[in-house]
């Protein structure tokens, strides 16, 4: 029997599924472990599922993603479904489904781009957290940004 | 630019290349479509046109032996097949195809039947938001009548009156669904999306009509070609 497994890529801090087959059940649920799996093996801080390549999209793999968007939630990881196309779109919202906990980007790259954003937000909380913890001041202005590299004045 | 269609261009080329997917990568599918239309002489437009002819399906089967060693997995893709040739009919896209009944028991069999329903979908002329409409709720009362009734048969036809469109007839044999009444309501929800998906097929239809008792269930759907 030909192994008809989606892969996933593990990119930076990211685990990106692409899926480019029209999905069975029986794939769904495999995709759900594996996707559990992987994340369980690595300190991703995003997953990806790209669905530009899926011929139906119905409840049932409506419901597989917000499962793997609730395990991936509980072991600290965002998940932004990407490439979901227009009349996919009409058609989750017309039988009245909803993809709890899923955030939704237009492409792959948007994603990847929200994922960075988010974690970048993380950061300068953290920061903030650490800064307050050690009952240092915090500068809101700067926590906001920590991401970025800060122009020093010239003395 | 972004794509969203990862096949080709036709209709036909389309549900070939799914029905070859089932089974195989996206790549190899599209090759053993490719290698088959040579064979047969056949360009990617005629193909459109001709529709699946038995010359066509026995290159493409041929294909199909050179990738999978399972006689198993051959024997399904050759099925799958010989489905969208019932489907394709008589060439002309004007002229819509006759009735094509499918048995759903496996797993692969909803899958089929929602690639055969947006075929027959395209061939009527629903725009490309209506057919996804249609496959998803295909896809909904395949995967009822698999999972919660043992298997059923699904039947989609083209109709005329009161307008042009699709009928789709699902009929199986199964215990009923008890709480119908409830998930109609939309007052019902389980975990697996059960109710979900006859609502949510309610919904995407333009005429939905349900009967269900311990005999079985039987389900007649319409969607008519907006003008």
């Amino acid at each position: 029997v030909i192994e008809r497994a989606i892969p996933i890529i593990r990119l930076r801090d990211l685990l990106i599924v692409s899926i480019q087959i029209a999905l069975s059940d029986q794939l769904v649920a495999a995709l759900k472990d594996d996707i559990a799996d992987a994340l369980a093996d690595t300190d991703a801080r995003g997953l990806v599922i790209e669905v530009s390549g899926v011929d139906v999209f119905d409840s049932y793999i409506a419901s597989s993603i917000s499962d793997i968007a609730g395990i991936a939630r509980f072991m600290g990881v965002d998940t932004i479904l990407a490439g979901l196309d227009a009349s996919m779109a009409i058609t989750l919202v017309e039988m009245g489904l909803e993809l709890e906990g899923v955030r939704t980007a237009l492409d792959l790259d948007m994603a990847v781009r929200m994922i960075g954003e988010s974690t970048a937000d993380k950061k300068a909380s953290d920061r903030a957290l650490i800064q307050r913890l050690l009952g240092l001041e915090v500068d809101l202005s700067s926590g906001s940004e920590a991401g970025d590299p800060q122009e020093v004045e010239p003395t | 630019v972004r794509s969203t269609s990862a096949h080709g261009s036709g209709a036909l080329a389309d549900a070939i290349v799914e029905a070859l997917e089932v089974d195989f990568s996206l790549i190899i599918a599209r090759s053993i479509l490719r290698s088959a239309l040579h064979r047969v002489g056949v360009s990617q437009r005629q193909l459109e046109r001709r529709g699946m002819d038995n010359a066509l399906l026995e290159a493409l089967c041929r294909g199909t032996r050179m990738y999978a060693k399972d006689a198993r997995v051959r024997r399904q893709c050759s099925q799958r097949l010989r489905g969208l040739a019932l489907g394709a009919g008589p060439s002309s896209a004007a002229a819509p195809s006759e009735e094509g009944e499918l048995r759903i028991t496996t797993e692969d069999d909803i899958v089929a039947a929602r690639q055969k329903a947006r075929l027959l979908a395209t061939q009527l002329g629903f725009g490309t938001t209506t057919r996804i409409k249609i496959a998803t709720a295909v896809s909904e009362l395949a995967r009822n009548m698999y999972r919660y009734a043992g298997g059923g048969s699904l039947s989609m036809t083209p109709v005329d009156r009161p307008r042009h469109g699709l009928r789709i007839l699902a009929e199986d044999r199964g215990p009923g669904i008890p709480n119908l009444d409830e998930i109609l309501a939309g007052d019902y929800r389980s975990r697996t999306g059960m109710g979900l998906g006859i609502l949510g097929c309610k919904r995407l239809m333009d005429e939905f009509e349900i009967h269900s008792s311990s005999e079985g269930t039987r389900v007649v759907a319409h969607k008519f070609v907006s003008e």
